[in-house]
């Protein structure tokens, strides 16, 4: 990392006044002993997910997501308010960033959404402005220096070759759709990084499991969750049927038969050729699931993995390398990630944990880190991803207090609160854990968790129905203890992130977190990353015998996960959790005063929900007309 | 080249050009052109099968028909709290229906007393035999178009009178299409070609205009409804002299803002000394440069005239400015409240349509004021009463019964009252831009609420615990406490404010005090625990901003159709904060001015001059230390002095104009400078 050595010359200046007075004092910015700090915000925006960071003289010091403070899931605005935390975080002021990277390049969006409306929707070109994200930035942020723009999928690529610690890496990014790129092939090399190769719009793996994610009746962009855990119930009988959507072609080539399709030219994504084609009707939201559901969800599935197995042996034919590379929306999808390391090429696999639209700023800011350094941030793999805001001691203690609600204070008293967690745990309670850091991606992986005991035959209904409140097939994962991990899952690595799938090989019945095949999603948890997390489960398996714990994100369904302890307590009236770990802090659902829930939703109005079309004031202020 | 190669290659040329402002400015300007329609409010459509009316849904009971609407939450709603309505009325009842907004439901005192309520306990005072029923289908935030809808379902009910008590809704809810910070790119784009047709007059009367129409077929449609059963509608007045509109000026020619703001300045300080010649002369200097869109400049000349007893005087002042508030709640944050346009629309209606009208202009004395009205227009039980005894004996006529001499008052619990004092004074804390100092208004009605029933000191208190705690005020013990009290505060009480309530805080504390309870020092204890500074930093953005809504709208208001933004924006010269504690204190404040500004900007403490700092269009920080000297006991003020906009008034009306023709958001007036961070700590 180079440090530049300012004698004296600083952006900005600071100045100390005293009332009354005229002495000024000039000290230097924030340029504390004389080292120079390159602070970079990466940003991603205005399609889904939208997410901040900051790199901070090449260290990632902050991520978040916006859904996290505005509570608007997957909300795409401008990420206002993950901003203001990464300044806040990093110490800094909006006069102190060097530069913004944007994770995309908004002229050939445009051009691309010009491509696929003028097909349909010439009324779209009104609001068509690809001058948008630069002019938000300086508006709405208030930042004034130079902006950097990356391609989509470049920024999809950097996010995961240059946070993986490889030093080469072969490079696959699939999502939906970037700029034009749906699929890149691509080979990084120090601070060097390629994209070779791409597939074009419309022609897209990420749209081929959407539309099918939308034909079972979920939502794109969101169902898709859905239909990878539904799989394993299901057989892949329509994979031919798949085939005719997708059809490879030689090289890194596939391309969809448009005419099973409607996304380029209607309101949804599949047509009716489709229905023609799998001899069903698409099924309606919230409509009963029934096997042919699970077997198209199963079948997709399996054409996904298979065309990627594929792809990812041309690649490395392309780029013999032993390590692999994977970012995009598709690269969250862990069987297919199984697959390729078991069954593929290559020996090391890194996906990025925020592999989907939100982890684009952090391979924007890193590229541009390059740009303006010549070299890359940092040699070293993305070691964890607790980089959301936390809560001190003092403040947690006055919001439980404030609340007025019965609590026990285990402060300095950190092994009597893990023994106290786990007597609930050990008879099958189910427990908010609010701990640390805010975790950046999807995953919650200790610090914003709803825990419970994986030896309960009960807990998954419990947790689906009572608690998450959404469809009864989701499976849930374990949080398991690094050391322990061989004894209980065909897993010969670490896996932090929860990004892979894998067998379960335990001797011990685990129905809270085995899925109907057999399969799990570990996350291997490490007492020097994770010291308070470990410690828990570490005392489950005192009393229990089993090191592992269910974790599911702290959230209830169609709610972003839990940012602040506030969040927590929305969540732990409407959820029903039994206990709430916030911190040091412990509280019990019984001591709820009995309306607690009641009045709590009856403050939360849905959010979106406002508009000044609508009422000149928002319902969030309050109403007075 | 394919066809679709073709296509592309087309959309990438076309990207380009949209990606230069020229090119893009000629598409919007291309956009222009395509005009829109008023729009109107529809005519309902009729079912023969049951319908709701407004919450109320059709079920059978025991083989009727009745009506039945869901109980109310925890915090209550903005409905009448009658849970079932027969849709047969009683035998020999006369059933009345009655309709409209806020001040027709009763705000603050309901549900514990209703205009609907008071209506049928007059109606009935003077008879027994063949009763009258009032059905109370009044909403807050009642529309227009919903009001039609309520009005068309509610003859399933077979009523023999219909009353309206509509009007002051109007000026806010009805023409959000006809705002600055409209949404639609059309709606802005409208909004800057009538500002280059006729100035600011342009949109403003393209508001009016658009409000009148459809209040006009609204009325149509009710008479249309109504067929041959009576209507009567209620005109409304409003408060002339507790309530002000404050608002900043437009863009004005030349310096025009600077020596506006001065003149207004010159008019508080006249105002503050009682010299109410020279602060008329400065409002109408005001007027002179703001040609009569801006209200705040009619507010000082009502006020000076009434200060120096020309009644009459000040209330052709104060009804301008009620008029010219189009302009702020087009651009800025009002109040709803009737104007003369829709006084003349209800009167024209009802002349046209035959409606009997019951007119409250003069009702209330030359200059209507807390008296009669809790806040902006909201009537006290004392003018719910009165109101509704002028639309009793229209009824009565209508009727041909008699009626007692005089009405009975209506039974309300001394606790129910005090509740709505104090919501008085938390609503007026925060929507009130008073010119001046609003602390007495406040104070008047904190001390009404302890008179008529001391025992609301306690939940004075618990409700400033509340506000201070470090989570919503509804997860707190001290609300829990006043849910249970007979105090409960509810949707109409500010329950979603999110910010620090100085003003209210300091109301509570000085009424507590001046009234002799020994809770006052419990409030000042709570302050310094809550929200008082140590050594490590506080962000006082925009927490304890002093007036958060009328120093830094529409920035600090939660509108999800306006993007916001990373910072705070001031539209006003002066911007301050509260520090909380007597210690010394060192603040850290990240700034900028704008319209490529530069120039001093002054802090001062509790009035006294603290510091000077250079400022630019450029972040910068500063430090400043508060020397303990400079503090009071407990609250402080820190206060902002902006220089004045460097840009010329054409130059930001043409940049307001241009931004709007472009389809983005934009100022309609000056913007004096930006906080992106103010942060404090103890100085030890």
């Amino acid at each position: 990392m180079a440090h530049l050595i300012l004698g004296g010359i600083f952006q900005s200046l600071t100045s100390i006044h005293c009332g009354g007075h005229t002495n000024w004092v000039t000290l230097a910015r924030l340029k504390r002993g004389g080292v120079f700090e390159m602070n970079i915000i990466g940003i991603s925006a205005f399609y889904h997910d939208a997410a901040c960071c900051l790199l901070k003289n090449g260290k990632l010091v902050a991520a978040a997501s916006e859904e996290r403070f505005t509570r608007v899931k997957y909300d795409p605005r401008l990420p206002v308010n993950a901003f203001r935390y990464c300044l806040e975080k990093g110490g800094l002021t909006v006069a102190d960033i060097d530069a913004v990277a944007y994770y995309e390049n908004p002229v050939p969006k445009l051009a691309r959404q010009l491509w696929s409306g003028l097909n349909h929707s010439v009324g779209d070109l009104p609001q068509m402005d690809p001058g948008r994200p630069q002019a938000a930035i300086m508006e709405r942020l208030g930042y004034d220096g130079p902006i950097h723009f990356f391609d989509h999928h470049q920024s999809h690529g950097a996010s995961a070759f240059f946070y993986s610690g490889f030093q080469e890496s072969a490079l696959l990014v699939v999502d939906g759709v970037g700029e034009w790129a749906s699929t890149s092939y691509g080979f990084g090399q120090g601070s060097e990084l390629e994209l070779f190769h791409q597939v074009e719009f419309p022609h897209s793996l990420g749209l081929l499991y959407g539309t099918i994610t939308a034909f079972l009746g979920f939502r794109v962009n969101d169902g898709e969750y859905k239909v990878m855990g539904l799989a394993p119930y299901g057989k892949p009988v329509y994979g031919e049927k798949i085939r005719q959507l997708a059809i490879t072609e030689p090289g890194g080539d596939y391309r969809l038969d448009m005419k099973y399709f409607d996304f380029l030219t209607g309101p949804r994504m599949y047509s009716e050729a489709l229905c023609d084609l799998l001899g069903h009707p698409p099924r309606k939201e919230d409509g009963p699931l029934e096997s042919f559901h699970f077997d198209l969800a199963c079948s997709v599935q399996f054409v996904l993995e298979e065309i990627l197995l594929e792809k990812a042996h041309w690649l490395y034919s392309e780029k013999q390398t032993a390590h692999l590379c994977m970012a995009g929306g598709v690269a969250l999808n862990c069987v297919a990630n199984g697959r390729i390391l078991r069954e593929g090429p290559f020996k090391k696999l890194f996906v990025q944990p925020a592999a989907g639209d939100a982890g684009g700023c952090l391979g924007a800011a890193a590229l541009a880190h390059i740009k303006l350094n010549g070299e890359r941030h940092s040699k070293e793999a993305m070691g964890h991803v607790f980089l959301g805001p936390s809560w001190k001691a003092p403040e947690m203690d006055r919001l439980v207090k404030a609340t007025g609600l019965p609590f026990q204070d285990f402060s300095n008293r950190e092994s009597l609160l893990l023994e106290t967690v786990v007597d609930g745990l050990a008879e099958n309670k189910v427990v908010g854990w609010f701990h640390g850091a805010m975790e950046f991606g999807p995953r919650a992986l200790g610090a914003r968790s709803i825990l419970a005991n994986p030896l309960d035959p009960h807990i998954r209904d419990v947790l689906n129905a009572a608690v998450k409140k959404r469809e009864s097939f989701r499976p849930f994962a374990p949080s398991v203890l690094a050391s322990h991990a061989r004894d209980h899952f065909d897993l010969d690595h670490a896996s932090p992130f929860m990004l892979e799938i894998c067998q379960v090989t335990s001797e011990q019945k685990l129905p809270g977190i085995t899925h109907v095949n057999g399969s799990a999603r570990p996350q291997t948890v490490d007492p020097t990353r994770s010291p308070r997390y470990a410690a828990l489960i570490e005392t489950f398996y005192q009393r229990t015998g089993c090191p592992m714990l269910v974790n599911t994100s702290f959230n209830v369904r169609g709610e972003p996960i839990v940012c602040s302890p506030i969040d927590a307590l929305f969540c732990f009236a409407q959820a029903e959790l039994d206990l709430l770990v916030l911190e040091d802090y412990l509280l019990d659902r019984k001591d709820l005063p009995p309306n607690w829930s009641q009045l709590l939703n009856a403050w939360r109005s849905p959010p979106g929900n406002s508009s000044r079309a609508r009422s000149a004031i928002s319902e969030n202020l309050y109403t007075f007309v | 080249m394919t066809r679709t190669n073709a296509r592309r290659k087309l959309c990438e040329e076309l990207a380009a050009s949209l990606a230069t402002g020229q090119g893009l400015r000629q598409l919007r300007l291309s956009q222009i052109l395509e005009q829109g329609q008023l729009e109107g409010i529809k005519a309902p459509e009729r079912s023969q099968e049951p319908q709701p009316i407004s919450i109320w849904r059709p079920e059978k009971k025991e083989g009727n028909l009745v009506f039945v609407r869901p109980e109310p939450g925890p915090f209550g709603d903005h409905y009448a709290t009658r849970r079932v309505i027969q849709a047969i009325p009683g035998s020999g009842s006369k059933r009345i229906c009655f309709f409209g907004e806020s001040v027709a439901a009763g705000y603050l005192y309901a549900p514990h007393l209703t205009p609907a309520a008071v209506l049928e306990h007059q109606l009935n005072s003077g008879q027994t035999a063949a009763p009258f029923e009032v059905v109370d289908l009044a909403r807050t935030n009642e529309t227009l178009s919903s009001l039609v809808e309520t009005v068309a379902a509610s003859l399933q009910l077979d009523p023999q009178m219909l009353v309206l008590f509509v009007g002051n809704n109007w000026n806010l809810l009805e023409t959000p299409q006809a705002s600055a910070y409209a949404p639609s790119l059309k709606a802005r784009q409208n909004y800057a070609l009538h500002l280059r047709e006729k100035g600011w007059e342009g949109p403003l009367e393209a508001a009016m205009k658009a409000c009148s129409k459809k209040a006009l077929d609204a009325l149509d449609h009710i008479a249309q409804l109504a067929g041959s059963i009576p209507v009567v509608v209620i005109v409304p007045e409003v408060n002339l002299v507790d309530w002000t509109s404050r608002q900043p000026a437009p863009w004005l020619p030349g310096i025009g803002n600077a020596l506006w703001y001065e003149l207004y300045q010159q008019a508080v300080g006249f105002l503050e000394k009682e010299e109410w010649d020279r602060a008329e002369q400065a409002g109408m200097d005001m007027l002179s440069l703001d040609d009569g869109i801006c209200p705040t400049s009619f507010s000082i000349i009502g006020e000076a005239r009434k200060g120096s007893g020309r009644e009459a005087l000040a209330e052709q002042a104060f009804r301008a400015e009620v008029d010219s508030a189009a302009y702020a709640s087009n651009c800025f944050l009002d109040a709803p409240r009737a104007n003369t346009m829709v006084r003349r629309t209800l009167h024209f209606a009802s002349g046209m349509h035959g409606f009997h009208t019951v007119d409250l202009k003069g009702v209330f004395g030359v200059l209507p004021d807390r008296e009669w009205f809790v806040d902006y227009c909201h009537l006290t039980a004392k003018g719910i009463e009165k109101a509704m005894a002028l639309t009793a004996r229209e009824i009565l006529d209508q009727f041909e019964v008699d009626g007692p001499a005089v009405f009975p008052d209506y039974p309300l619990a001394p606790e129910a009252e005090a509740l709505a004092m104090f919501g008085a004074a938390i609503h007026g804390a925060h929507r009130l831009l008073a010119i001046g100092s609003k602390r007495a208004l406040i104070r008047y009605w904190c001390e009404r609420a302890l008179e008529t029933s001391p025992a609301i000191a306690a939940v004075m208190v618990q409700f400033v615990q509340a506000r201070c705690a470090p989570c919503p005020a509804v997860m707190t013990g001290a609300q829990q406490f006043i849910n249970q009290s007979s105090y409960a505060l509810n949707l109409q009480h500010g329950w979603k404010y999110d910010y620090l309530d100085v003003e209210v805080i300091a109301a509570v504390e000085e009424s507590l005090t001046n009234k002799g309870f020994a809770e006052a020092d419990e409030v000042s204890v709570l302050l310094v625990e809550q929200l008082g500074f140590n050594r490590s930093w506080k962000e006082l953005a925009p927490y304890y901003l002093w007036e958060p809504l009328e120093q830094a709208f529409p920035e600090i208001m939660v509108l999800n159709d306006l993007p916001s933004r990373a910072f705070y924006r001031f539209p006003w010269p002066v911007t301050g904060f509260c520090l909380i504690g007597r210690d010394a204190l060192e603040l850290e404040i990240t700034l900028r001015l704008v319209h490529e500004n530069s120039g001093q900007t002054a802090f001062s403490v509790n009035g006294k001059f603290l510091a000077m700092v250079e400022t630019n269009a450029k972040w910068q920080t500063h430090r400043l230390v508060v020397p303990a000297y400079m503090m009071n006991q407990i609250l402080n003020e820190i206060t902002l002095h902006w220089p004045m906009p460097g840009i010329d008034g054409e130059t930001g009306m043409e940049r307001f104009t241009e931004r709007l023709e472009m389809g983005w958001d934009a100022d309609p007036h000056p913007i004096f400078g930006e906080i992106a961070t103010l942060k404090a700590r103890h100085l030890q």
